[in-house]
C-alpha cells in the first residue's frame, strides 16, 4: 500500500537535496521546504497509510480501525512549526538580498570576516 | 561524621577572606588548628577501626546511575587521614612563618585547604564516581596552587602542562570505573570487592585494567607521565611538601591499593605494574642525582619512591601491601621534612643551587640535625623508620616467586643504593663541606621553620626505634583494608641476621662508596635520561594539538553551507547504508502483500514525483515557487486521503500563506536566480541528489516491513471522550492532551509573525 508513496517521497528527497546544493539561496530555501514535505510524508507513512479511518469518534465505529491520531498531531505541529520557520526564514532572504544585493551564496561567504 | 573530613576544610577555606583582620593575619595558624582538630577526631576512631567497625556513610544521590555518597573510613582510609592532617598541620604551621609576605598569601590558604579537604574526601570515599569527583578536585586545587604566581609565564606552563597530564589520566581512569559500572552495575567499592571473581572473568577486564592504570599512574607520576611534577617545583615550598611529595601525588598509589582485592592475581595488572613501578625507582633515581636545584632533586626522588611503592602494592600480596604502606608513612615523613629543610634554606640564604650551598651546618646547626635524620632516614640507615619500612620492603621482594624472586630484589637494591647515594648528596652537599653561601649571608631560621621539620624527624626516630607503636593500630587495620583480609602486622627494629639484614648492609656501603662518585655516573648516565627529551615530547604533543585543532576546524567549518550539507548527508548515508548492510536485506516481499490501490493511490504519488523533479528544472522564479505550491497542494491531497482531514485542511492554509510570502519577497529580489554552473558539478549533484532520494525510498520501505512497536494511541483515543469530552482525537491531543506543547508552537509562530509583520512594513515604506 506505501510502496508508491514512498517513491514520491524519494524523489522530494532527493530534489529538495539538489535544490539545496545550490548558489541561489531562494533555490536553497525551496529545497528545504520541499525536504520538510518529505519528511512530514515519511511519518506519515511510517504510521501506516488507513483509507475511510478518520480518527473522529462516532457511534458505532471500532477504534481500532482509526488512523493513528498521535503521528497526525506530531505532523500537525511539525506543519505549522516548519511554516514558522520557512517564514523566518524567508525574511531573513529577502533582507539579506536587500542589504548584499545579491543572492549568490558565494557572495554572503565572503562577506565573512 | 566522616563528612566532616572534607566538610570543615573546604568550607573554612571558601571563608578565609571574610575573616576577622585578627585572624587573617595568622592564616597558617587558622589552617593548622582545623587540621590538627581533624587530626585528633581521626586518632578517637583509632579504636573502632581496629576493632573493625568502620564508621560508614551513605546517601542516595542519583541512585538510578549508582552514584551515591558514600564514604567508608576503613583501616586504609584512616591511615591515610591521619598522614593527611598529621602532615598538613606540620606544613600550615611552617607555612604561616614561610608565606608571611607572600603576595598570594590568601589565594594560597585558601586552595591548600580546598585541596586538603578534597584529599580527604578521595580517602574516604567509597563510591567510585565521588572518589573521581574528589580526585579532580585535587587536580584542579593543584593547578592553581602551581599556578599561584599567576603573572608568570613559567608558572603558568607548568600549571598547565600538571593539568594536562593529571586530566588525561583521570579522564581515562573515569572511563575505567565506567567499565566497573559496565560490568557489575555498580560504583560502590565495597561492592566491587565482594564481587571481584564477576570482574575478573569479565571479557572487559583487561581495558578495564588498562584504563584504570593510566589514571594512577599519571597521578602518581609514574614513568613515562613523571615530567609534571619536577615543573610543578615552581609551587612555594609547603606546597610542593604537601601536595607533591607527602599526599596528593599518593592518590594513584590509593587506588592501586584500593583495588588491589579486585584485581590480585590478574597477571596483566601485577606485572604492568611492576615493571612501571621498578622502571620509575630507577628512572626517578637516576635523574635525582643529577639534580644541582634541591626542590628538583627531592621531586625526582619523590617519583622514584612512588614508583617503588605502586610495584609493591601491584604485587598485591599481605608481605608487600605491609611494606608498601609502612614506607608510604616513612616516605611522607622524611620527604615532607626534606622538602621544609629545603624551603628554609631557600627562605635564608635565597637559593636553593647545590653548586652554591656549603657548610650550613655552622649557621644552621637546628636544622641541620632535622636535615640529617630525614636525609638518612631517605638513604634507610638504621634506627630511622626509613631503615624499617626497607627492610620490610626487601623482605616482601624476596618473598616473591618466579623471574620476580631475583629481579625485584636486585632492582630494590640498585633502587636503594641510588636512593641513598642523592640523599647523602642532598644532605652534605648543603650543610658539609667548605661554607659557600649564596649572595646573601644566611639568617638563622626562625623556630616555626625548623619546628615543624623537627616534628617529622622526631616521629622518624620514634617509628624507628619502637615500630610496634604504629604497626598494631595504625598498619595493621590499613593492611586489613587493602587485603580484606585480617592482618597481623609486627615490626621491629631487630629482626636478627637474616639476609633482607644483609642486602641493607650492602645498600649502605654501596651507597656511600658511590657518593664521592657522583659526578662519574651522571657522565656514565646522562645521554639515556635527559629531562628535555619528555618535556620536548609532551611540548610536541601539545604543539601538535594547537596547530592541528585548528586546521581540522577550518577544513570543516569554512562557511560554505553547501559542503556542510554534502557532509551531513554522506554520513547519513553511509549509516543508514551500514544499518541496511546489517539488517541483512529486510523481507521486502512483505510489501506486496494486502495490496489495495487504486487510480488515486498512484495518481497521486506521480504527481508528487513529477512535482519534485520539476522544480529542479523551474529557470524562473514564479514558477518554481508556484511549483512548490503545487507539491504542496497534493501532499494535502494524500493527507486527506489517507484519513488524515485535519492535515490536510492545516496543509492548504499554509502553502497559500506559504505563496503569498514568496510574492511579497520576490517582488524586490530581480536578480541572481540562475547562477551558472559547469555541467559536470550539475551532473554530480544530480547523481547525488537521485542516490539519496533512493536511499530514502529503500530506508522507508525497510522501515515499513519492520514490525511495528505498539502505540501509545489507544490511550488518546480512549480518553478522548471519556476524559476530554472530544469527539475529535487528533485536535484533542493537539490541545488537551499536549497543550502545552501547543501553547509552545503558538509563541514561536507568533514571533516568526512578528519578524514577518517588520518585512512586510519596511517594504512598504521603502516603497
Amino acid at each position: 500500500m506505501e510502496i508508491p508513496i514512498s517513491i514520491a517521497i524519494g524523489v522530494l528527497a532527493g530534489g529538495g537535496l539538489f535544490l539545496l546544493l545550490q548558489r541561489s539561496i531562494i533555490k536553497v530555501v525551496i529545497g528545504l521546504l520541499l525536504m520538510s514535505h518529505a519528511a512530514n510524508l515519511t511519518i506519515f507513512t511510517v504510521g501506516r497509510l488507513r483509507k475511510g479511518a478518520v480518527p473522529v469518534i462516532e457511534e458505532g465505529v471500532q477504534a481500532q480501525s482509526f488512523a493513528d491520531p498521535l503521528i497526525q498531531a506530531l505532523i500537525l505541529t511539525a506543519i505549522v512549526i516548519g511554516f514558522g520557520l520557512a517564514a523566518f526564514l524567508l525574511i531573513l532572504t529577502f533582507q539579506t538580498h536587500r542589504e548584499v544585493g545579491s543572492d549568490d551564496l558565494d557572495d554572503l561567504r565572503n562577506l565573512r570576516g | 561524621m566522616i563528612l566532616l573530613f572534607f566538610a570543615l576544610p573546604m568550607g573554612v577555606g571558601a571563608v578565609l577572606p571574610f575573616l576577622p583582620s585578627l585572624l587573617r593575619r595568622n592564616l597558617g595558624l587558622v589552617s593548622a588548628g582545623v587540621t590538627a582538630s581533624l587530626f585528633g577526631l581521626a586518632l578517637t576512631q583509632i579504636p573502632r577501626v581496629s576493632d573493625g567497625r568502620p564508621p560508614v556513610f551513605s546517601f542516595d544521590w542519583v541512585p538510578s546511575m549508582g552514584v551515591n555518597l558514600s564514604f567508608l573510613l576503613d583501616g586504609y582510609a584512616l591511615f591515610f587521614v591521619l598522614l593527611i592532617t598529621g602532615i598538613g598541620s606540620l606544613i600550615f604551621l611552617y607555612s604561616q612563618q614561610y608565606m608571611a609576605h607572600h603576595p598570594h598569601r590568601l589565594k594560597f590558604y585558601s586552595w591548600m585547604l580546598v585541596f586538603a579537604g578534597a584529599m580527604l574526601g578521595l580517602v574516604t570515599s567509597s563510591n567510585l564516581i565521588v572518589l573521581y569527583l574528589f580526585w579532580e578536585m585535587t587536580t584542579i586545587s593543584s593547578f592553581f596552587l602551581i599556578g599561584l604566581s599567576d603573572r608568570e609565564e613559567g608558572s603558568r606552563w607548568n600549571a598547565v602542562q600538571a593539568l594536562v597530564v593529571t586530566t588525561l589520566g583521570s579522564l581515562t581512569m573515569l572511563a575505567g570505573f565506567l567499565l566497573i559500572y559496565v560490568t557489575l552495575g555498580t560504583f560502590e567499592l565495597r561492592e566491587i570487592w565482594a564481587r571481584a571473581s564477576e570482574l575478573q572473568e569479565s571479557p572487559l577486564l583487561i581495558p578495564t585494567v588498562a584504563l584504570i592504570i593510566v589514571g594512577a599512574v599519571t597521578k602518581s607520576a609514574l614513568f613515562p607521565f613523571h615530567i609534571w611534577l619536577p615543573s610543578a617545583m615552581v609551587a612555594p615550598t609547603p606546597v610542593s611538601a604537601f601536595l607533591h611529595s607527602a599526599t596528593m601525588v599518593k592518590a594513584g598509589v590509593f587506588l592501586v591499593a584500593r583495588l588491589t582485592p579486585v584485581f590480585v592475581g590478574v597477571a596483566q595488572w601485577e606485572v604492568t605494574l611492576v615493571i612501571l613501578g621498578m622502571a620509575t625507582l630507577v628512572i626517578g633515581g637516576v635523574l635525582a642525582l643529577r639534580q644541582h636545584d634541591l626542590k628538583a632533586l627531592l621531586a625526582y626522588s619523590t617519583v622514584s619512591q612512588l614508583g617503588m611503592m605502586v610495584a609493591l602494592y601491584g604485587l598485591g600480596t599481605d608481605l608487600a601491601a605491609q611494606a608498601a604502606t609502612l614506607h608510604l608513612m616513612s616516605h611522607a615523613t622524611f620527604k615532607g621534612a626534606m622538602f621544609l629543610v629545603a624551603g628554609a634554606i631557600e627562605h635564608e640564604t635565597g637559593t636553593r643551587d647545590l653548586r652554591r650551598l656549603g657548610g650550613l651546618v655552622g649557621a644552621m646547626p637546628g636544622l641541620a640535625v632535622v636535615a640529617t635524620i630525614a636525609a638518612l632516614s631517605s638513604g634507610g640507615i638504621p634506627p630511622l623508620s626509613g631503615f624499617v619500612s626497607k627492610e620490610v620492603l626487601l623482605d616482601a621482594s624476596l618473598a616473591s616467586s618466579g623471574v620476580e624472586g631475583w629481579l625485584l630484589p636486585l632492582v630494590l637494591v640498585v633502587g636503594s643504593v641510588i636512593t641513598l647515594t642523592y640523599s647523602l648528596k642532598f644532605l652534605l652537599g648543603a650543610f658539609f663541606g667548605s661554607p659557600r653561601y649564596a649572595t646573601q649571608s644566611p639568617q638563622k631560621p626562625s623556630l616555626a621553620l625548623v619546628l615543624a621539620p623537627g616534628v617529622m624527624a622526631v616521629a622518624i626516630v620514634t617509628i624507628g626505634v619502637y615500630p610496634a607503636l604504629v604497626a598494631g593500630d595504625l598498619i595493621s587495620p590499613a593492611v586489613a583494608a587493602i587485603t580484606q583480609r585480617p592482618a597481623d602486622v609486627s615490626l621491629h627494629l631487630w629482626n636478627g641476621f637474616n639476609l633482607p639484614l644483609a642486602l641493607s648492609v650492602v645498600v649502605i656501603v654501596a651507597g656511600i662508596a658511590a657518593y664521592p662518585h657522583i659526578g662519574r655516573i651522571n657522565d656514565l648516565l646522562s645521554p639515556a635520561t635527559t629531562r628535555g627529551t619528555f618535556v620536548r615530547g609532551y611540548q610536541a604533543t601539545v604543539d601538535f594539538t594547537y596547530s592541528a585543532v585548528p586546521r581540522i576546524y577550518w577544513h570543516l567549518q569554512n562557511g560554505d553551507l553547501r559542503r556542510y550539507v554534502v557532509v551531513i548527508i554522506l554520513v547519513v548515508m553511509a549509516l543508514v547504508t551500514a544499518g541496511l548492510i546489517r539488517a541483512d536485506g529486510p523481507p521486502f516481499s512483505d510489501l506486496t502483500k494486502d495490496v489495495d490501490l487504486g487510480v488515486l493511490d498512484y495518481g497521486l504519488a506521480a504527481l508528487v514525483g513529477l512535482g519534485g523533479i520539476a522544480i529542479i528544472f523551474r529557470r524562473r522564479r514564479l514558477e518554481a515557487v508556484f511549483n512548490l505550491g503545487f507539491v504542496g497542494i497534493l501532499v494535502a491531497a494524500i493527507f486527506a486521503l489517507y484519513s488524515a482531514p485535519d492535515l490536510a485542511l492545516t496543509q492548504i492554509v499554509v502553502e497559500l500563506l506559504m505563496v503569498v510570502l514568496f510574492m511579497l519577497g520576490l517582488r524586490h529580489m530581480l536578480r541572481m536566480f540562475n547562477v551558472s554552473a559547469a555541467r559536470s558539478v550539475v551532473a554530480l549533484q544530480l547523481v547525488f541528489s537521485a542516490a539519496f532520494g533512493a536511499l530514502v525510498t529503500v530506508l522507508l520501505l525497510a522501515v515499513l516491513v519492520t514490525p511495528q512497536h505498539p502505540s501509545i494511541s489507544p490511550f488518546f483515543i480512549e480518553n478522548t471522550e471519556a476524559v476530554a469530552k472530544a469527539k475529535n482525537v487528533v485536535n484533542t491531543i493537539l490541545v488537551d492532551f499536549r497543550g502545552f506543547d501547543t501553547l509552545g508552537e503558538i509563541t514561536v509562530v507568533a514571533i516568526a509573525a512578528v519578524a514577518v509583520f517588520a518585512m512586510v512594513r519596511a517594504v512598504r515604506e521603502r516603497g
